[in-house]
């Protein structure tokens, strides 16, 4: 049976005067129905353009798209332009994460939202009021009706993201990719939202894609994670696997990095070096430079030759892209117990 | 807002006394006298002094810009000690120097004209400007942008003096391909009204229009980068309604300030334009009150002029406050 | 009349000019003959048809068509068609007829030219069918009056020819001021069953019946004087009455249907209407007639010299040439132009003679514009006038003669520096001071040029004191064809006072002078009197020094193929008495 979204060695890449970015190479990745995806990396690492990429906003632009991508056996690399408006709202959704900026200054919020349901569905403009207040009531802003008729800066920060969900779901899409949708708001706010998500779909058995650098995050919120670093996916799986068995270093330093309330760690582990740049597709594997492991590898070999995404038993689903044994692994990267939580 | 608006139109009204108080004084500091060109030959030193008189011109300045102020409200008479003394109804602006007749009868009949040309030329080049500016924006770097971009440089560029003659002598008199620009008022004859002022309307359009053809483009190629848009598009809205309502609407806000302050001050004489096109509206009356040392007449262009400009940037302020939800909606 | 900016604005800009079939000259006293028996119908030239509607297109409108505030000729040739004057100029082919208009006869004159009578027509029509009366004609004259001695002038702007030459033994302050009063000077009275009008003279003057061509001596019905506004509203005893008048922008004409032909011997009006546009470019004008087309066809316009702004160069011109053969006049004007010497501050002669040798007229034409900008000269007055006569002033070389200059020079005592104000007004008139700057100190004369800011300009050429100007341009232009119009306005040594001098910028205080100019005005003969104006002429050039002579003015007219009837009228601007339209259903 094929996955709800399909992913197939998805490639992006951006003409640019000094030549070419790959934003993403060869990224390929499922997703059923009703679940939720952690897509986890560090800005750069092509999380944001992968999502892009899937709602089809970079058909008009300068990038080159290879690979394919199903969405309910509808491919969508191919699709024109005129067919993904048609899907964009009503089957897939986005957020994103500066909601002020993201939302329309100069027009009402429940306006706006209302707009996007007139779009899809021939209603009436009351209807599309109505339901755009439903919308607003349904993701908890209190005094909806009142509320239809403010302008997105007369909002907070949790409200406004609040807002952006209800138009992003007033067309019930079934997928909804979420860009960093908590990144800029406060702790407290950051967990009513993904409240928010989960019951969302839990109501309306919605997959969520969950794009973030938090991998804190990830393990509140997804069922499985794809770990990025530069335009490749480096390791995928469950959350509870990645997360507590990282098979990956960029993973493991992922992990590592947080900081434990716990423990009396004076000191606190950051990754070495810069993120690559990505005119160059490196030939080997693109963590390389930054790897603490590295020399555990004979000959050099992470820097001449790209790991393939592997699992290390035929029964496992985590997959990663690393030389290291399976033994060192064991010994090597063990990341925190911070799961208990 | 009620109070914001009373508090501008009360300054509003203070600067037009003042700008009338400093063309009263800069008149009179030109040395030249006004009476010496209404005289006549042979103008004897008493015909000067009586002419000086009767234009109450020898009279101190503040008392010259009180009468002409206490005028405006309730009318005035010239030389009510004379034999036949003048009357002037309110809003009173005095007698022409030159034809004696009343300046606010002047203005009355040659703003019309200045009308018409100042706002079907400003229509004409808003929406055309607008238009091209958005097709340029939209194809960016695409043939029809880098046409439109020409189009622009070439036309800003010109000169309506030069352009005037040229498309006078061209499309009016050697290939008869447009009308001879004439002023005949929209309540005679609309066709001929428009036809008449065609070709004023289309030359001092496409020069303005270049403007706001950049204008357009750089503001909509800024808004269209703008996160709302990709929140938009993703929303699956079709591209016309993308760009128009939400991308147009969101550049629109300098390009009609602009246009406000456009109008206002074409609305008190486009004197070149007028000039060249044998126009006659305030911008050439100006002119020629100006040549012809005419006082009543210089202030009365002024106060014309001043008025709209002023007028333009009062509700230009207004509808920037309507326009934008942030100011207009104090927290 | 001054020809400067003032008489500019007083719509000088119409013209102020000549007009010449193709390159004929006029020969000089054109003016010189009188019709006393001269009836209407008014003589026709060949190929003259009646009806159609003739257009004009000019940049400035007349300033007044009230004839008594009219001044210009350009506004007395149009008003022409509006009012009627007491006597009146007959232009039949370039050559003028002084004829009675209101008059039946040219007037007599008794009492040493000190007292003159005219017979009048009986009858001469008013739009509404009355007819002219001689206390109507007494009306407009006395209106002259007004404004010069008044509490507040209402008439600005007309000639004070009237009320100078006028005997006013009552005080008369005008209609308005004195209603009661009575003019000495004029009456009416009846010889047999006509009318008749007489004027007693404070002076003698042999050509009153000249004076009496002005606007001043019209007739003027006073229930429909409407004072300031009569501008605007004439009520015509012409061929045509006002249909529209708007100030700046427009004026029609219509027929006068009550206008008798028979009772005219000076206007055709052959065209049914006249519509004249003002306020248009002079550009799109010259262009429209270049290539007439549209209004052009059926109409006329000041061409680019007569508008007295811009100036062909010689380059244009030459291009030009072919058509205003075809389709225009391009021949000198009545406008002369000179280097006015203040005696005063210039008092040795032989600097002043050195003046006149030095002077490079060719180089300081070319700074105004070259050939169109006229034709020089070595008379105050123009060709077309009695009192021209050719001679030589120091030398016939245009580039002036630097040897005999310096001859002079050898003879002058102080050799003070000269001053020559200049209006700052155009480019033209700074190369003109500097052109002339370098021609003088060639000869060694000290020149400085001094700009003056144009809005003073004409004020300071009139005024006394220590910083009166040594050395200008001035020009003039006469107000009928007779030299009796330019020397005494400009060479009288009454205009010379203490703070002001009005005219005579050469600041002339000659006893002898004035008495040859009261024995010219005096002479009723007009071979006699030309005679004697030569005389006056050469005395002010050779005999005191008092000018450098310079050039005498160009004129040019366009017209459309379809008009015809244009002729040189020494009357100066156009005459439009006989024109028509060639093909009047064009």
């Amino acid at each position: 049976m094929s996955s709800f979204l399909e992913v197939k060695d998805l490639s992006v890449r951006f003409p640019v005067e000094s030549g070419v970015v790959h934003a993403v190479n060869g990224i390929s990745f499922n997703l059923e129905s009703g679940k939720s995806l952690g897509i986890v990396g560090e800005s750069g690492s092509g999380k944001s353009v992968t999502s892009l990429a899937i709602m089809g906003l970079l058909k008009e632009s300068s990038a080159q798209i290879s690979g394919s991508i199903f969405l309910d056996g509808q491919e969508l690399v191919t699709a024109s332009e005129r067919d993904m408006q048609k899907i964009r709202s009503t089957k897939i959704s986005m957020i994103f994460q500066d909601s002020l900026a993201a939302l329309n200054p100069y027009f009402r919020i429940g306006k706006q939202i209302a707009e996007v349901y007139q779009a899809h569905n021939k209603v009436s403009k009351a209807d599309a009021k109505n339901r755009a207040i439903e919308m607003l009531d349904r993701v908890g802003i209190p005094n909806a009706a009142k509320r239809f008729s403010d302008y997105p800066h007369q909002f907070s920060g949790g409200m406004r993201q609040r807002a952006m969900i209800a138009m992003a779901l007033v067309c019930n899409p079934k997928l909804l990719i979420a860009d960093e949708p908590t990144t800029a708001l406060d702790v407290t706010v950051q967990s009513q939202i993904l409240e928010l998500l989960k019951d969302i779909q839990k109501e309306f058995a919605t997959s969520i894609i969950f794009i973030t650098h938090d991998i804190g995050v990830i393990s509140e919120f997804a069922d499985d994670v794809l770990v990025m670093y530069a335009g490749r996916a480096v390791e995928k799986g469950s959350v509870v696997s990645v997360l507590t068995k990282p098979q990956h270093p960029y993973s493991w330093s992922l992990l590592s990095s947080i900081p434990d309330l716990n423990s009396h760690v004076t000191k606190f582990h950051s990754i070495s070096g810069m993120p690559p740049s990505m005119l160059e597709l490196s030939k080997g594997c693109a963590f390389e430079p930054r790897c603490d492991f590295k020399s555990h590898v004979a000959g050099g070999r992470c820097a001449m030759e790209l790991p393939d995404l592997h699992s290390l038993a035929e029964s496992q689903t985590q997959q990663s892209r690393c030389f290291l044994s399976n033994s060192d692994r064991e010994e090597l990267l063990v990341p925190r117990q911070f799961l208990d939580k | 807002m009620l109070k914001y608006f009373s508090r501008r139109l009360i300054s509003a009204l203070l600067l037009l006394f003042f700008v009338i108080f400093v063309t009263f004084t800069l008149f009179m500091a030109v040395p030249a006298d006004p009476a010496r060109l209404s005289c006549g030959k042979t103008c004897s030193e008493e015909t000067r002094m009586r002419i000086r008189h009767a234009m109450e011109i020898d009279l101190p300045i503040q008392e010259q810009y009180l009468r002409f102020v206490k005028g405006i409200f309730v009318g005035r008479t010239y030389n009510k000690e004379s034999v036949e003394p003048r009357k002037c109804d309110a809003p009173c602006l005095g007698f022409s120097f030159r034809s004696d007749e009343d300046v606010t009868q002047t203005l009355l009949r040659r703003a019309p004209v200045t009308f018409s040309l100042a706002l079907g030329a400003s229509i004409i080049w808003l929406f055309g400007g607008v238009l091209l500016g958005m097709a340029s924006a939209l194809r960016r770097g695409k043939f029809i942008d880098k046409a439109v971009q020409s189009f622009a440089l070439f036309f800003s560029s010109l000169q309506i003096y030069l352009i005037g003659w040229v498309v006078s002598l061209y499309l009016v008199i050697k290939h008869h391909i447009l009308p001879t620009p004439t002023y005949v008022s929209p309540f005679d004859s609309v066709t001929a009204w428009a036809s008449g002022m065609l070709l004023p309307w289309l030359t001092l359009a496409f020069i303005s229009m270049a403007g706001y053809a950049r204008l357009t483009r750089a503001g909509m190629i800024e808004t269209l980068s703008e996160d709302f848009i990709r929140t938009a598009r993703s929303n699956g809205l079709t591209k016309t309604r993308v760009q128009f309502r939400h991308g147009l609407r969101a550049a629109i806000t300098p390009i009609v300030t602009i246009f406000g302050l456009d109008l206002g001050g074409l609305l008190g004489g486009a004197v070149i334009t007028e000039s060249t096109f044998g126009l006659k509206g305030i911008g050439t009356l100006s002119l020629e009150a100006v040549y012809e040392l005419d006082l009543p007449l210089i202030i009365g262009t002024v106060i014309f002029g001043a008025f709209f400009i002023i007028m333009a940037n009062l509700i230009v302020d207004m509808l920037y406050a309507a326009l934008d939800p942030k100011v207009r909606i104090s927290k | 009349m001054k020809k400067n900016r003032t008489a500019m604005l007083l719509a000088m800009a119409l013209g102020s000019t000549a007009l010449v079939v193709g390159s004929v000259l006029p020969a000089a006293n054109a003016a010189s003959g009188q019709n006393a028996k001269a009836v209407g119908p008014a003589p026709k030239i060949a190929g003259t048809k009646i009806g159609g509607t003739l257009n004009y297109t000019g940049k400035s409108d007349y300033a007044h068509l009230d004839p008594q505030r009219c001044y210009s000729t350009g506004c007395g040739n149009f008003g022409r068609l509006l009012w009627r004057t007491l006597t009146g100029y007959q232009n039949v082919n370039g050559k003028l007829t002084l004829v009675g208009d209101l008059a039946s006869d040219v007037g007599v004159a008794s009492n040493g030219s000190k007292t003159w009578t005219f017979k009048l027509r009986p009858n001469i029509k008013w739009e509404d069918g009355t007819t002219t009366t001689c206390a109507e004609l007494e009306y407009g004259i006395k209106r002259s009056f007004d404004g010069t001695d008044a509490t507040s002038p209402l008439l600005t702007g007309g000639i004070s020819y009237a009320s100078v030459f006028i005997e006013n033994k009552n005080g008369y302050k005008g209609p308005y001021e004195t209603p009661d009063k009575t003019l000495s000077g004029v009456s009416c009275g009846k010889s047999g069953s006509v009318e008749t009008i007489t004027f007693n003279l404070t002076q003698a003057s042999g050509d009153f019946n000249q004076q009496t061509t002005m606007g001043a001596y019209a007739a003027v019905k006073p229930s429909k004087d409407t004072k300031a506004s009569y501008d605007n509203q004439v009520f015509s005893n012409g061929p045509y009455k006002i249909e529209t008048r708007v100030y700046k922008d427009k004026t029609i004409v219509v027929r006068n249907t009550y206008w008798d032909a028979k009772t005219d011997p000076i206007r055709v009006a052959a065209p049914d209407k006249i519509d004249l546009l003002f306020g248009q470019d002079s550009v799109n004008t010259n262009n429209l007639y270049i290539e007439n087309t549209g209004r052009a066809v059926n109409g006329f316009a000041n061409g680019p010299l007569a508008q007295n702004t811009s100036l062909i160069y010689d380059s244009e011109l030459d291009a030009l040439q072919p058509i205003f053969e075809k389709r225009g006049f391009y021949g000198p004007s009545i406008v002369t132009d000179w280097l006015a010497i203040n005696v005063e501050k210039v008092t040795d002669i032989n600097l002043r003679k050195a003046i006149q040798c030095a002077f490079n007229k060719e180089s300081a034409r070319a700074t105004l514009g070259g050939k169109s900008l006229g034709d020089y000269t070595n008379s105050l007055t123009p060709t077309m006038l009695g009192g021209y006569s050719k001679y030589t002033v120091c030398t016939d070389n245009p580039k002036g003669d630097v040897a005999a200059a310096k001859a002079y020079m050898a003879k002058v005592k102080t050799n003070k520096e000269i001053t020559f104000v200049y209006s700052n007004a155009t480019k033209d008139s700074e190369n003109m001071a500097l052109s002339l700057q370098s021609s003088l100190t060639k000869a060694g004369i000290k020149v400085k040029i001094k700009p003056i800011d144009s809005t003073t300009y004409y004020d300071i050429l009139e005024q006394q004191g220590p910083d009166a100007p040594d050395l200008m341009l001035y020009g003039w232009a006469y107000d009928w064809p007779n030299a009796s119009t330019v020397y005494p306005p400009l060479f009288d040594s009454s205009l010379v006072g203490a703070s002001l001098v009005g005219e005579n910028k050469s600041r002339v205080k000659d006893k002898k002078l004035d008495a040859m100019m009261k024995a010219a005005s005096a002479e009723s003969n007009p071979t006699k009197q030309a005679a004697l104006w030569a005389g006056v002429d050469k005395y002010i050039t050779n005999t005191i020094a008092a000018v450098v002579p310079f050039y005498q003015g160009k004129t040019l007219y366009w017209n459309g193929s379809n008009v015809g009837g244009i002729y040189f009228s020494p009357m100066a601007s156009m005459d439009w008495a006989n024109l028509y339209l060639k093909d009047p259903k064009k």
